[in-house]
């Protein structure tokens, strides 16, 4: 081939050339140095050439609502002889049915006649709505209001709690609210979410509220929420949309600060999101979600980071990224997972 | 001469691939999560080569995971996920715009969210040339974007994209001629103010 006459495009549309670009086998490449040596003056329309083969690619990413929503029709759509809840962990193939253990027949026993009790004497009349670990639950109150709970997470409310001057309920673990508006006798009926000692009071707007390890963080959607701590009434705090406003034990003030209100959120599409999470903050969440126990046997790595997103029910996931991403071991010993 | 080890490389993780996919088959849903998570952005980005239409794509995506869950105790484990999963892909939307006669040749809208994220020896100057490139090749004919995407960014012979496209090596050289004359048209001042950097870097 004689490639004194070619022009970039030629170059970049010439199949031996864009062998050596994205190949550079010892073939090609012995040649076109060769050939660049030769004719010294062609290395600009060259460069140029291989500039362009070099450069072209294609980064479009789904957003994390698409994804999550995706995957959620795909899991609608799958035959049933499968089910579509994903163990989060496999369980060990060992391990003997909870039902066959004497220890859990007693405990069930005793949790039904507390349960009965409950029902029948509970002087509170609450309704109190709990999810275990790797589950996520969506529930309609009586109002109409959507609570969408995390995993390991806890709601209660009186029974009655639509007939009282406020809707009041109580969150441990992290719950999403969407929260309708509600009037009653011409007057507006506000709804209130206790968490730990906060109390958040609002109208009508969508929220998330997560009370774990003593520390609450409440993100706003949209509308506008009141956060009050109960100990303090001063220290008080409104959120505009896409703020944040965190308590913890060892800050005296509510903190306030801007967010990116999907990071806070994507968790009710099922996906988990992780943005520049460091490994020992990732571990006390798996910890809290799954009740897996996630060891780091290296204490270098607590410090590292991760950024990326999984599917809520299967953080196996996860791990797989992260050995992609880390010179690292991930071996598994019944609940524990050890991180090398 | 059609190669068919060629095919082999198209997967990095073969083995492990393997794998989740036999797992797949047995009926664990982990296996098809495996597989969602890691090639759904690489499908988006073949599937809008083939038509630009981000909607189109998305139900074909999720077309293709059912189908291959539900059809998981027919299917062989294929020599390449990845490859089956672009064969099929392409079965799918192709299938859809004959179904629906889309229109698939506009030209890129806002939706289109480019590569943020590049190399860090790569200039400040030099990102911002590629994302015009980029858009420049997402505003190609759809059939023009599938070739380059299969020959520059997956790196796949001739003989392969053949194989793939059922289009003759000649159609195929000729088609990405066309759209290099037209991205060099496209990004031409761009790539000259580049010229004295690329020459300096001295490759």
């Amino acid at each position: 081939m004689n490639y004194l006459h070619f022009t970039e495009e030629d170059f970049a549309a010439d199949d031996f050339f864009q062998r050596w670009v994205l190949e550079a086998d010892s073939a090609s490449e012995s040649f076109w140095q060769n050939w660049l040596a030769e004719h010294p003056e062609k290395r600009p329309v060259v460069k140029k050439a291989q500039w362009l083969v070099q450069h072209i690619s294609f980064g479009e990413t789904w957003t994390p609502s698409e994804r999550s929503s995706m995957w959620q029709a795909i899991q609608a759509n799958l035959n049933d002889d499968a089910t579509p809840v994903v163990p989060l962990w496999e369980q060990p193939a060992h391990s003997i049915g909870w039902w066959k253990r004497p220890v859990w027949v007693v405990a069930a026993g005793i949790a039904v006649i507390l349960l009965s009790y409950a029902l029948i004497y509970n002087p509170l009349r609450t309704k109190e709505i709990q999810t275990a670990y790797g589950e996520i639950r969506q529930i309609t109150l009586a109002d109409g209001s959507t609570v969408t709970l995390n995993a390991h997470s806890r709601l209660h409310f009186a029974n009655d709690f639509l007939d009282r001057p406020s809707r009041e309920v109580w969150v441990e673990g992290e719950a999403f609210f969407d929260v309708v508006k509600r009037s009653a006798n011409g007057k507006r009926v506000p709804f209130v979410v206790h968490a730990n000692t906060l109390k958040i009071q609002v109208l009508g707007t969508a929220f998330n509220v997560l009370n774990r390890r003593d520390k609450v963080d409440v993100a706003l959607e949209h509308g506008s929420v009141k956060v009050v701590d109960e100990q303090n009434e001063q220290n008080t705090v409104m959120l505009k949309p896409g703020e944040k406003v965190s308590q913890s034990h060892e800050k005296v003030r509510l903190v306030k600060q801007a967010i990116q209100i999907d990071d806070y959120t994507a968790w009710k599409d099922k996906v988990i999101l992780f943005k520049q999470k460091s490994l020992a903050e990732i571990a006390d969440m798996l910890k809290d979600m799954y009740n897996l126990d996630v060891v780091i046997d290296n204490p270098a790595l607590k410090q590292e980071t991760f950024t990326g997103s999984f599917p809520a029910d299967s953080a196996e996931v996860f791990f797989a990224k992260l050995q992609r991403m880390y010179p690292i071991s991930i071996h598994k010993d019944g609940d524990v997972v050890h991180l090398k | 001469m059609v190669s068919t080890n060629r095919v082999m490389d198209f997967s990095v993780q073969q083995e492990d691939e393997t794998g989740w996919w036999i797992r797949l088959q047995q009926g664990e849903s982990n296996a098809l999560a495996y597989f969602y998570e890691n090639y759904a952005d690489w499908l988006l980005q073949y599937g809008l080569s083939v038509a630009y239409n981000r909607e189109l794509v998305q139900d074909s995506v999720q077309e293709l995971f059912v189908q291959i869950w539900n059809r998981r105790h027919n299917l062989s484990v294929p020599q390449s996920v990845k490859y089956y999963l672009m064969v099929s892909l392409r079965r799918i939307i192709l299938a859809d715009v004959r179904k629906e006669r889309l229109t698939t040749d506009s030209f890129p809208d806002n939706t289109l969210s480019l590569e943020q994220q590049y190399a860090t020896d790569v200039s400040e100057v030099e990102a911002s040339n590629v994302q015009k490139l980029q858009l420049a090749v997402r505003s190609l004919p759809p059939r023009q974007q599938e070739i380059i995407f299969l020959r520059f960014f997956e790196k796949m012979s001739y003989e392969d994209i053949s194989e793939l496209t059922g289009l003759e090596y000649q159609i195929l050289r000729n088609t990405i001629h066309r759209a290099i004359k037209t991205l060099r048209q496209a990004l031409i001042h761009t790539i000259d103010f580049l010229l004295p950097f690329l020459v300096l870097a001295n490759i």
